[in-house]
C-alpha cells in the first residue's frame, strides 16, 4: 500500500473517532424564560442571546446566566443543566426603582398635560352667579328690611315701636351679614378656583418631559468580602454590574 | 429683580385674595347705620332738639299777669310741647301749624311775683316725648 494512500486513511479513521466522541459528549437541554422585560438581553456562559423563551442544547453541568435590560435589575445566577434532560428555569425581572420613578413621573406629566381646562372657568362662572345670586335674592332684600327697620324707628315717638323696631333691625343686619359673609365665602371659592387655573396653566407650561437615566455607575459598583476556608482568611474584590 | 410667577408666589397670592375677600365679607354697610338718632328714643344720643329761647312776663289781660316761655325746636316731628317748671310739668299744648320751628308759646299762669323758677320743655309725639331741654333760670318780677 503506497504511503500516500495509508495517511489518507489515517486521517479519516482519526476524524471519525472525533465525530464519534463528539456524538457521545454528554449533552443536556436548557429551557429559559424570560418574564418582565420582552427586551432583555442574557448571556449564559460566554454567548449572548435576546429571545425570551427559548431552548437550548448545552453540556450537561452548571452555566453561568445574566440577564440583562437597562428597565430591570440584573439577574446573575448558575443554572445546572443534567445529561439528556430538560431544565426549565423561568426568571421574573424587577424594574428598577429608577425605571419605576420615571414611569411615575412620565404619568404624571401626561396627566398634567392633557387636564381638561375648561371645567375650571366653569366652575369660576357658576361660583360667582352663585355669588351675585345670593346678593340679589337675599342679601339685598334684608339690607332694604333693615334700611325699613330704620325709618319707621326714625319716624315714630313711641318707644315701644322703636325698640320693635330696633330688635327688627338688628334681625335683618345679622341676616345681612351673614349672607355677605357667604356671598364673599362663595367669591373667595371663585378666587381660588381662578388662582388654581393660572397654577394649572403655568405647571402644564413648565413641566418638563421626564427622562430615564440609568443608575450611575457608582451605585451599581459592589463590594464583596466573604471568608476563605481553605487559606483561612478573607477574600475581598469590587464589583460593577453591567 | 424680576417677579417670577411659579408656585410659591400663587400660594401667597391665593393667600393674600382669601385674606382680602375675609375683609370684605366683614365690613357691613349697615355697620355705619345706628338706631340712637330718635329724639324721643330713651337712648337718643344727638344734640337736644329744644331749647327755651326767652322767658318774659307780659301783661296778659287787664292787670292778668303771665310768663310767657318761647320755644324753639330743631325737628319738625313733633305734635305738641310740655312746659316743666322746677321739674313739674305745669302745661301742655298741641301743634297748631306744620311751621318747621315750633312758634307757639306756653304761659304760666301760676307763676308768683319774686320767686325764682327754672323752666324746661319737651317736645311730645306717638305717646312719646323727648329729653327736656337745658334749664332757663326766671326771677318772676
Amino acid at each position: 500500500m503506497p504511503l500516500k494512500k495509508l495517511l489518507s486513511l489515517l486521517v479519516l479513521c482519526s476524524f471519525v473517532c472525533s465525530i464519534a466522541q463528539a456524538q457521545t459528549q454528554e449533552k443536556g437541554f436548557l429551557h429559559l424564560r424570560i418574564y418582565g422585560e420582552p427586551d432583555a438581553v442574557y448571556r449564559i456562559d460566554e454567548n449572548i442571546f435576546r429571545s425570551p423563551d427559548t431552548t437550548f442544547m448545552l453540556s450537561a453541568g452548571s452555566h453561568h446566566v445574566k440577564i440583562w435590560s437597562p428597565k430591570t435589575i440584573m439577574r446573575d445566577t448558575v443554572v445546572l443543566v443534567n445529561v439528556n434532560d430538560t431544565a426549565k428555569y423561568s426568571f421574573m425581572l424587577k424594574l428598577l426603582p429608577e425605571y419605576i420613578q420615571y414611569k411615575k413621573d412620565y404619568a404624571e406629566f401626561m396627566r398634567v398635560r392633557n387636564r381638561r381646562f375648561f371645567v375650571s372657568p366653569i366652575w369660576m362662572g357658576i361660583t360667582i352667579g352663585t355669588g351675585i345670586f345670593v346678593n340679589k335674592q337675599f342679601a339685598q332684600k334684608q339690607y332694604n328690611k333693615a334700611l325699613d327697620a330704620k325709618t319707621y324707628y326714625s319716624g315714630t315717638g313711641n318707644q315701644s315701636k322703636m325698640d320693635e323696631e330696633k330688635a327688627n333691625f338688628a334681625t335683618y343686619k345679622r341676616k345681612y351679614d351673614n349672607l355677605k359673609k357667604t356671598e364673599y365665602g362663595i367669591y373667595g371659592v371663585s378666587a381660588a378656583l381662578f388662582v388654581n387655573y393660572i397654577r394649572i396653566l403655568i405647571r402644564q407650561k413648565n413641566t418638563p418631559v421626564p427622562q430615564f437615566t440609568e443608575r450611575s455607575a457608582f451605585s451599581r459598583l459592589h463590594f464583596n468580602i466573604y471568608p476563605d476556608l481553605e487559606n483561612r482568611g478573607l477574600r475581598y474584590g469590587l464589583r460593577i454590574e453591567l | 429683580m424680576a417677579y417670577e410667577l411659579n408656585f410659591r408666589n400663587m400660594k401667597k397670592a391665593f393667600y393674600i385674595l382669601a385674606a382680602a375677600f375675609f375683609l370684605l365679607g366683614c365690613k357691613s354697610k349697615l355697620d355705619d347705620v345706628q338706631l340712637n338718632d330718635n329724639p324721643y328714643d330713651h337712648e337718643y344720643a344727638g344734640p337736644k332738639v329744644v331749647r327755651i329761647d326767652s322767658v318774659r312776663r307780659m301783661e296778659v289781660g287787664f292787670h292778668v299777669y303771665a310768663t310767657k316761655v318761647s320755644l324753639t325746636s330743631s325737628t319738625e316731628m313733633y305734635q305738641g310741647a310740655i312746659l316743666y317748671r322746677n321739674g313739674v310739668a305745669i302745661k301742655t299744648i298741641n301743634r297748631t301749624s306744620h311751621a318747621s320751628v315750633l312758634t307757639e308759646a306756653l304761659y304760666d299762669n301760676t307763676a308768683v311775683a319774686g320767686t325764682a323758677y327754672s323752666y324746661t320743655a319737651a317736645l311730645k309725639y306717638d305717646n312719646g316725648k323727648t329729653g327736656q331741654s337745658d334749664a332757663f333760670n326766671f326771677i318772676t318780677p
